[in-house]
C-alpha cells in the first residue's frame, strides 16, 4: 500500500477506535444511571435480596476459579502468567536499556549544585537550560552538525550503491570465481580497520584525496565503506530471497541484465535500501577513529568534538572571560545528549523501517 | 535412434555462464577491493617489518625484520595487559551478549501486542554507540547499574575463588549494561532466524508429549545453530572493531608516538589480527554442529 493510502487507514482506524470507545463509556454510564435511579424501588423486593446473597455466596468459588484461570494454559493461548511474566521481563531488560539514557537526560538538567549535591540523584531539583545553551556553543553546534551530516549522508548513498551492486551479482549470477569473491567479501569483514588503515591513509595522501570528505567517499564509492561486508551480505540475502520469475520473464521479454536489475531488483529491495542507507548513516556519523585521519583537523564532525568536549570547553570559558566556571557532568550529559539527538530523531522517525528490512531479508544460514 | 555422434553433440549443453555480466557488475567493487583493501593489507604486513617514520617529504623506512614483532610480543608489557584485559572481555562479553539476546528475542518473539514498542527500546542502542558516547558513559559509571560491583563483596570471594575469576566477574558487572547495549544487532538476528522456524515441528512435539521446556531445548536450539553461529562471528568481530577496546585505543596511541611509529602499530595490528582469528576460530568450533549425515537403510 501506498503511504498516503497507509496513513489514511491508519488514522480511520484509530477514529473507529475511539468511536467505539465513546460508545462503550456512554452505554456502561447508561446502565449505571438507571440502576441508581431504579434502586429504591428494586431494593424491597424480594428478588434483589436473592440475587446479593447469591453472589456473596459464590464469590470463593469465584476467586479460586479465577486464580486457576490465571495460571492454565489452553492449546491455543498461554496462561496469563506467562504472558505476565514475558511482559515483566521485558520491561525489566528494556528499563535496563534505557537506563543510561534516561540518566543523561536527568543529569543534563540539573544545575551545578544539584550535581555536587549528593542527596539529588535522578531528580533535579529545578530544571536548567544552561547546561545545553553551553554545550551548544561547546560543540560549535550548527556546523559541526552539518558537516557530520554532509560526512554521513554522501558515503552512505554510494554504499547503499556500491554493496547491492556486488550482492546482486553474487546472489543472481552462476560464474567460476563466485565462492571465491564471496570469501573476499569476507575477508574485508574479518580483518580490522587497524590494519588497513595507515596505509590506507598513505595511499590516500599520495592521490591527494586525503584531509577531506572524499577519500570517503573514493572508499565508499569502491564498496570499500565503513562495515561495507554486511551491507553486501544483507542485500546478497535478500536478493536470494526475491523470487526469480519476474526476473525470468522479463529476460524472456528481451530485457539485459542492467535493466532487470534497475527495474525489477532494485524496487524490490527498498526496505534493505532503507537499512542499509539508515545504518551506514548512523555508522559514519559516529566514526570517530577514521575521521581523525581520513577527514582532516578542518572537517570536524559533531562526534569528534564530542571526544574532545572538556578541553573544548575550557577554552570557550576562557575566551567569553567567565573562567572560574568548571566542567561538571551536567554539562558533559548535555553535550553528550545533543549529539546522538539527531540520531535519536532520525531512528525514531525510520525505526520502522529499520527492523522491517531485516525482517524481509532474513540473514539466516546464508 | 540417434546415432553416437549425434548423442555425443546433444550431451554437450553448454551451461551458460554468466562471468562476464558478473564481472561487469562487480568490477567496482573488485577494484575497490584490490586497490584499497588488498594493496594496505599488503603494505601493512610490509611496515610491520619496518621502522616507519613519518617525514615532511613522504615515508622513511628502515628495515628491521622481525624486529618490530619481537618487540611486540616480548618488551612491550602495555601490549600484553592490553591483549590480556582483551581477552578477558573476549570470554565474558560474548557468552553473555549471545544468551542475553537470545533470551530477548525468545521474550520478543512471544508477545503479540507491544511488539513495536519493545523492539524500539531494543534497538536503540545501536543507534548511539559509539566512541565517545560510550567513554562518557564509563566515565560517569552509568555502565552498570549504581552499586552493583560493591553488591558482591570480594574480598569474600577471593577466600575459595581464584583472582582472575574475580576480575571476570567483576569486568562483568561493572560494564553490565555496556553488554546490553552491544546486543543490539544480535536480538535482530535471532529473531528473524526465530520467525523462520517451522511451527509444525512444536506440534508434533506437542503431540507426543514434549512441554515447552523440553521443545526448547530440542528443537529450537539445534535449529538455531546456524544463527548462533553467525551471531557469534558478528558478536566478535563487532566487540573487536569497537574503538574503546584496550588493543584499538593502544594502536591507536602507538601509531603517532616517536618510539614505535607506524611499522610497530602494524605489527601490533597484525598480531591483533591473528589473536582475534584464534578467538573466532575457537568460538566457531565450539558452535558449530555439523549436520548429521543421512542414515542409510540398506
Amino acid at each position: 500500500m501506498k503511504f498516503k493510502q497507509k496513513i489514511r487507514l491508519s488514522w480511520q482506524n484509530f477514529v473507529n477506535k475511539l468511536k467505539k470507545f465513546f460508545l462503550a463509556i456512554g452505554s456502561f454510564f447508561k446502565r449505571f444511571f438507571i440502576r441508581i435511579i431504579t434502586l429504591p424501588k428494586r431494593i424491597i423486593t424480594k428478588k434483589y435480596w436473592l440475587n446479593v446473597f447469591g453472589l456473596i455466596k459464590s464469590i470463593p468459588k469465584r476467586i479460586v476459579k479465577s486464580a486457576r484461570w490465571f495460571f492454565t494454559s489452553t492449546s491455543d493461548k498461554r496462561a496469563p502468567i506467562f504472558t505476565v511474566g514475558i511482559f515483566f521481563l521485558l520491561i525489566v531488560f528494556g528499563f535496563m536499556y534505557i537506563y543510561p539514557l534516561l540518566y543523561m537526560v536527568s543529569y543534563s538538567f540539573m544545575s551545578q549544585q544539584d550535581v555536587i549535591d549528593p542527596l539529588v540523584k535522578y531528580i533535579p531539583t529545578k530544571a536548567v537550560i544552561t547546561n545545553y545553551i553551553d554545550a551548544l556553543s561547546t560543540l560549535n553546534f550548527w556546523p559541526n552538525l552539518g558537516r557530520s551530516f554532509l560526512v554521513a549522508i554522501l558515503p552512505s548513498i554510494l554504499q547503499c550503491g556500491a554493496s547491492s551492486l556486488i550482492a546482486y551479482a553474487l546472489s543472481r549470477f552462476k560464474f567460476k570465481g563466485k565462492n571465491i569473491l564471496l570469501a573476499f567479501v569476507l575477508l574485508t569483514f574479518v580483518v580490522p580497520q587497524q590494519v588497513t588503515m595507515i596505509p590506507q591513509v598513505v595511499l590516500l595522501s599520495k592521490l591527494k584525496l586525503i584531509d577531506s570528505i572524499f577519500s570517503y567517499i573514493i572508499l565508499a564509492l569502491f564498496g570499500q565503506g565503513i562495515r561495507s561486508a554486511i551491507f553486501i551480505l544483507l542485500f546478497y540475502s535478500f536478493f536470494n530471497q526475491l523470487p526469480k520469475s519476474i526476473e525470468e520473464s522479463a529476460k524472456i521479454d528481451g530485457a539485459n541484465a542492467f535493466s532487470i536489475f534497475f527495474l525489477i531488483a532494485v524496487p524490490s529491495a527498498l526496505p534493505a535500501y532503507i537499512l542499509t542507507f539508515l545504518l551506514s548513516f548512523v555508522w559514519y556519523y559516529n566514526e570517530t577513529v577514521l575521521a581523525t585521519l581520513y577527514l582532516g583537523s578542518d572537517m570536524t564532525t559533531l562526534t569528534l568534538q564530542l571526544e574532545v568536549f572538556k578541553s573544548a570547553y575550557e577554552a570557550m570559558v576562557n575566551q567569553t572571560g567567565e573562567s572560574g566556571k568548571s566542567i561538571n557532568e551536567a554539562i558533559y550529559m548535555a553535550g553528550t545528549l545533543l549529539t546522538i539527538l539527531p540520531l535519536l530523531l532520525i531512528y525514531f522517525v525510520t525505526q520502522r523501517f529499520f527492523v522491517e528490512g531485516i525482517d524481509q531479508a532474513g540473514i539466516t544460514g546464508e | 535412434m540417434k546415432t553416437f555422434k549425434e548423442k555425443k553433440k546433444t550431451k554437450r549443453i553448454k551451461q551458460k555462464s554468466d562471468f562476464w555480466i558478473a564481472m561487469v557488475f562487480s568490477s567496482i567493487w573488485i577494484i575497490g577491493f584490490i586497490v584499497f583493501s588488498v594493496y594496505p593489507i599488503i603494505q601493512s604486513f610490509i611496515y610491520s617489518f619496518n621502522q616507519v617514520n613519518v617525514t615532511p617529504t613522504g615515508i622513511v623506512q628502515e628495515y628491521l625484520g622481525l624486529e618490530n614483532v619481537r618487540a611486540v610480543l616480548f618488551d612491550d608489557v602495555d601490549f600484553k595487559a592490553a591483549i590480556s584485559s582483551y581477552l578477558v572481555q573476549m570470554i565474558v562479553f560474548i557468552p553473555v551478549i549471545i544468551v542475553v539476546s537470545l533470551i530477548i528475542a525468545l521474550l520478543l518473539n512471544a508477545i503479540t501486542k507491544g511488539k513495536g514498542f519493545f523492539r524500539m527500546i531494543f534497538f536503540l542502542p545501536i543507534v548511539i554507540t559509539s566512541g565517545p558516547v560510550i567513554h562518557q558513559f564509563i566515565s560517569q559509571g552509568i555502565a552498570s547499574f549504581p552499586g552493583a560491583s560493591e553488591a558482591i563483596n570480594t574480598a569474600q570471594l577471593s577466600n575459595f575463588l581464584p583472582m582472575f575469576i574475580i576480575d571476570i566477574i567483576r569486568t562483568f558487572l561493572d560494564s553490565f549494561i555496556m553488554i546490553l547495549w552491544f546486543t543490539g544487532i544480535e536480538i535482530l538476528i535471532f529473531m528473524v532466524g526465530l520467525q523462520k522456524l517451522d511451527k509444525s515441528m512444536y506440534e508434533a512435539a506437542k503431540i507426543d508429549g514434549a512441554n515447552a521446556w523440553e521443545s526448547f531445548w530440542k528443537i529450537t536450539l539445534p535449529a538455531l545453530n546456524p544463527i548462533i553461529v553467525i551471531n557469534v562471528i558478528f558478536a566478535v568481530i563487532m566487540q573487536s572493531m569497537f574503538s574503546l577496546n584496550p588493543i584499538i585505543s593502544k594502536i591507536r596511541k602507538d601509531m603517532y608516538a616517536v618510539e614505535y611509529g607506524f611499522g610497530y602499530a602494524a605489527a601490533e595490528a597484525w598480531i591483533y589480527f591473528l589473536v582475534l582469528v584464534l578467538v573466532l576460530g575457537i568460538y566457531v568450533l565450539i558452535f558449530i554442529r555439523k549436520p548429521k549425515r543421512k542414515v542409510r537403510i540398506k
